[in-house]
């Protein structure tokens, strides 16, 4: 069996591997892309606060919001950019402007030679390797504290568990990372993640899939060494962006639309947003009940009354809901019936294995209350988790278990089809 | 989709105006229905609110001819001029679908009175006098404004820029004059101890004008929530300084459950340790569903040691959404508004949450009126905290009765 840690590092891109993964997707268009390096990190120190770093990458924000450009913020305060060359002249206008923005700085003072250490462009076909050492750099810079940490991996809805390691996020953090959010594409960041009946013979028959943000590559990506979930009113706060980012990309992408039943994580307040109601403008009415859409238990509860309102928006439109948030101590609160929810998503945890025989068969009795065939077991990590969710019913389940059982089955079926070629050639 | 244009609700009404008049002049026929959102419960002033309640009416006002303007006050009329009612009706129904949980529309399924819309032919002198005898009215500010509530004030968001500087200031800002008490009482009166707890707490508004000023700190509850974890470090540090034994009265704090966890919820315990028993924790209930094994293990730790713990942030609605027995709370404070479900009678669900949690752990808050006591005493609730409740109080003072 593969170890945890090369396990975890093999499904989860960081920065650097999201720049390579953009380069890589361009190799096909790298005659027309040109990019452009800006080193604010050689700046005098007080020109590098987070409100600089902002105006500076502000300057892009066209470029970006026609696609004529993807900014990567470097854990150095650096911004790399790589652009249409069509746009060479807009590019030059934008780098000018930052240029002017710092101009008390030393660096900028140097003549030609501060230029140079300002700001270095390249032409991506000719100099694509020595873009991608670039980005290769990043790697080394950041050094074995990474590698520790990717070790820990938090998994999807592990919205709410705490990693003991980084920094909390604080308010100006949190800022450069929204800015931040707004500004790049996330596709890459994207993870998807099964939910599978398991009634049957063992064998995992999807259900639908979650597609979500993966928080640790989120934090690789821009806030390396930040624990993004530290404060959970912070992190609440900054779902609602990346909400709007996932609204937004998945409209425009028929590769996470077209393919099978699939749920979002959304806030209350993105559900009744201009950003969600173009979405569900453009969505075809057949596929509305195809798509679940996920709300946090506390955000159900922190306007009840708002909740009612989208809930019934939503289910107007087509879309089916799931209460997400939820663990074994919470279900005793929850009427999933009187809610509106088509699922509950009950979180997984070994503490669950352990409670004792009356509080286990009464956790059985309210999963029997809220249906059997509208529970979902989510965050199963092993084995026991899908063994105890079966002991008290529970057919559907999520989780990494559930993902390696989908690759087993996956392999058993490719081995037997091997198989059968073989045995028709030599037949 | 085009953007809705709420911007600017005073020019749509007198736009609505100029309309209406011109429609009586020219004597066409036509036909104007007054939709009542702000009669709902939920907030109608709020953008979000009313982008999605008219959007029903998007293929009228795009296909047919009809002109949906918005009022200040959260209402919004639609003009139409040859048009079936049946077209109008199914946006209607699909607008009334969306708050159907709401207590005007299961008055209006029970009675069969249209509370929620007005109909006026605009053909029809005596409607047209009646109808812009309703603009002029909203024209004038005299037509029933709604109160201000959450995250509606004239001042925009707190940007998340801001934020770091105003949670610099909240660290550094005067709080001790800000520091509000408000006695929660027993209306049984026994033993002449009216006066169940004291709550302390800071005063927002004030403090709002003096770390963010021009900013709602409302507007976002997670930026709120953020905030306020903050202002209990200030609250428990001033309130260590104090000196316990003269309050009196047993006191109650509204404090996060990350801060009980802080050094400085334990240099506190350090201090007031021998009167834990006047003290009363307040957790909102957003806050104990964020984890609730955490918020068991808090309760424990502070029963434990003498506290009792309260949850706060409940509303009357959710009490009929979520039992908050299991959570085993010394007391649960229901927050009166004219949002309770049933005014005549309690739901169901909140006499269960009375008889199983027992009367006397439930304190109606929020209290401004007569009616909110009345409603309560109709619902075998005695305990009441609010400025109505304030003022009651210190009439009884004044008399010598307390």
């Amino acid at each position: 069996m593969m170890g945890a840690a090369a396990e975890a590092r093999r499904g989860t891109p960081s920065q650097d591997q999201l720049l390579l993964d953009y380069l890589r997707r361009l190799e096909s268009r790298r005659a027309d892309r040109g990019a452009v390096h800006l080193r604010l990190s050689n700046l005098q120190p007080f020109n590098r606060r987070e409100h600089h770093i902002r105006a500076a990458a502000g300057a892009f924000d066209n470029l970006v919001a026609s696609r004529d450009g993807q900014l990567f913020f470097l854990d150095n305060d650096d911004l790399l950019l790589i652009y249409a060359l069509d746009r060479r002249g807009g590019v030059e206008a934008a780098v000018q402007s930052v240029r002017y923005f710092f101009g008390d700085d030393p660096l900028l003072g140097e003549g030609e030679g501060g230029r140079h250490a300002f700001s270095r462009w390249y032409d991506v076909a000719s100099q694509f390797e020595d873009i991608v050492r670039l980005a290769q750099g990043l790697v080394d810079r950041a050094g074995p504290e990474r590698e520790e940490r990717r070790t820990v991996g938090a998994r999807p809805n592990s919205l709410q568990r705490r990693s003991p390691y980084g920094r909390p996020l604080t308010p100006t953090v949190l800022a450069r990372l929204k800015a931040a959010i707004e500004r790049t594409d996330l596709a890459n960041l994207i993870r998807r993640q099964y939910v599978c009946d398991l009634a049957g013979n063992g064998v995992p028959a999807p259900i639908f899939s979650e597609l979500f943000v993966s928080v640790p590559d989120l934090t690789d990506t821009f806030v390396p060494r930040v624990n993004i979930t530290a404060n959970r009113w912070l992190f609440r706060h900054l779902t609602e962006s990346l909400d709007r980012r996932v609204l937004s990309l998945i409209r425009g992408n028929d590769q996470f639309s077209i393919s099978g039943d699939v749920s979002l994580d959304i806030n209350v307040a993105t559900l009744l947003s201009a950003d969600f109601l173009a979405f569900d403008e453009d969505m075809p009415a057949f596929r509305r009940g195809a798509l679940l859409l996920e709300v946090n238990v506390v955000d159900v509860f922190a306007d009840l009354r708002t909740f009612l309102f989208a809930r019934n928006f939503a289910k107007q439109r087509g879309y089916r809901i799931c209460i997400d948030g939820v663990t074994g101590e919470t279900m005793a609160l929850l009427d999933r019936e009187r809610l509106g929810a088509d699922f509950i998503k009950l979180r997984w945890s070994p503490g669950l294995a352990r409670l004792p025989g009356d509080q286990c068969r009464q956790l059985g009795a309210l999963i029997s209350r809220a249906g059997f065939s509208h529970m979902i077991l989510c965050a199963c990590e092993d084995r026991q988790a899908l063994e105890f969710g079966q002991s008290l019913g529970v057919r559907y389940f999520q989780g990494r278990h559930v993902e390696r059982l989908i690759a087993e089955d996956n392999r058993r079926r490719e081995l037997l089809r091997v198989k059968l070629r073989l045995r028709n050639r030599r037949g | 989709m085009p953007e809705l244009q709420l911007a600017n609700p005073q020019r749509e009404e007198s736009l609505l105006r100029d309309h209406v008049h011109r429609l009586a002049r020219t004597g066409e026929s036509a036909w104007a229905i007054y939709v009542h959102l702000s009669r709902l419960r939920i907030d109608a002033r709020r953008e979000s609110v009313r982008r999605v309640a008219v959007r029903p009416f998007d293929r009228v006002t795009r296909d047919l001819n009809a002109i949906l303007y918005m009022l200040s006050n959260g209402d919004f009329v639609l003009v139409c001029l040859d048009l079936r009612i049946e077209d109008v009706d199914s946006a209607l129904a699909i607008l009334r679908g969306l708050v159907t949980d709401d207590p005007l529309i299961l008055e209006e399924q029970e009675t069969g009175d249209d509370r929620f819309t007005s109909w006026f032919d605009l053909s029809d002198c005596g409607d047209i006098d009646e109808f812009e005898e309703i603009l002029a009215r909203l024209a004038d500010g005299v037509a029933p404004a709604l109160p201000m509530k959450r995250g509606q004030s004239e001042q925009g968001p707190l940007e998340t820029d801001e934020l770091g500087e105003v949670e610099r200031r909240l660290q550094e800002v005067r709080v001790a004059d800000l520091i509000r008490r408000q006695p929660t009482v027993d209306v049984r009166f026994r033993d002449k101890q009216p006066i169940l707890f004291r709550e302390h707490y800071v005063a927002m508004p004030e403090l709002a004008r003096r770390v963010a000023p021009g900013a709602d700190l409302l507007a976002n509850q997670w930026i709120f929530e953020y905030l306020t974890e903050i202002l209990d470090r200030r609250l428990l540090a001033i309130l260590g300084r104090a000196d316990f034994e003269v309050t009196g009265d047993p006191i109650s704090l509204n404090l996060h459950m990350s801060t009980l966890w802080s050094p400085d919820f334990q240099a506190f315990h350090q201090r007031i340790r021998s009167m834990t028993e006047g003290l009363i924790v307040e957790i909102r209930l957003i806050d104990a569903l964020s984890d609730v094994a955490e918020f068991g293990r808090a309760r424990e730790w502070l029963a434990a040691r003498g506290y009792r713990v309260l949850i706060d942030g409940v509303s009357p609605l959710t009490a009929q959404f979520m039992d908050i027995s299991p959570l085993q709370p010394h007391f649960v404070k229901l927050e009166w508004s004219r949002d309770v479900p049933t005014p005549r009678s309690p739901a169901p669900e909140l006499s269960a949450l009375l008889n199983s949690l027992g009367h006397d752990r439930i304190v109606l808050s929020h209290v401004d009126s007569e009616d909110a006591i009345r409603w309560g005493l109709a619902a075998g609730i005695h305990q009441f905290q609010g400025f109505f409740v304030d003022r009651l109080v210190k009439a009884m003072s004044l008399k010598g009765l307390i």
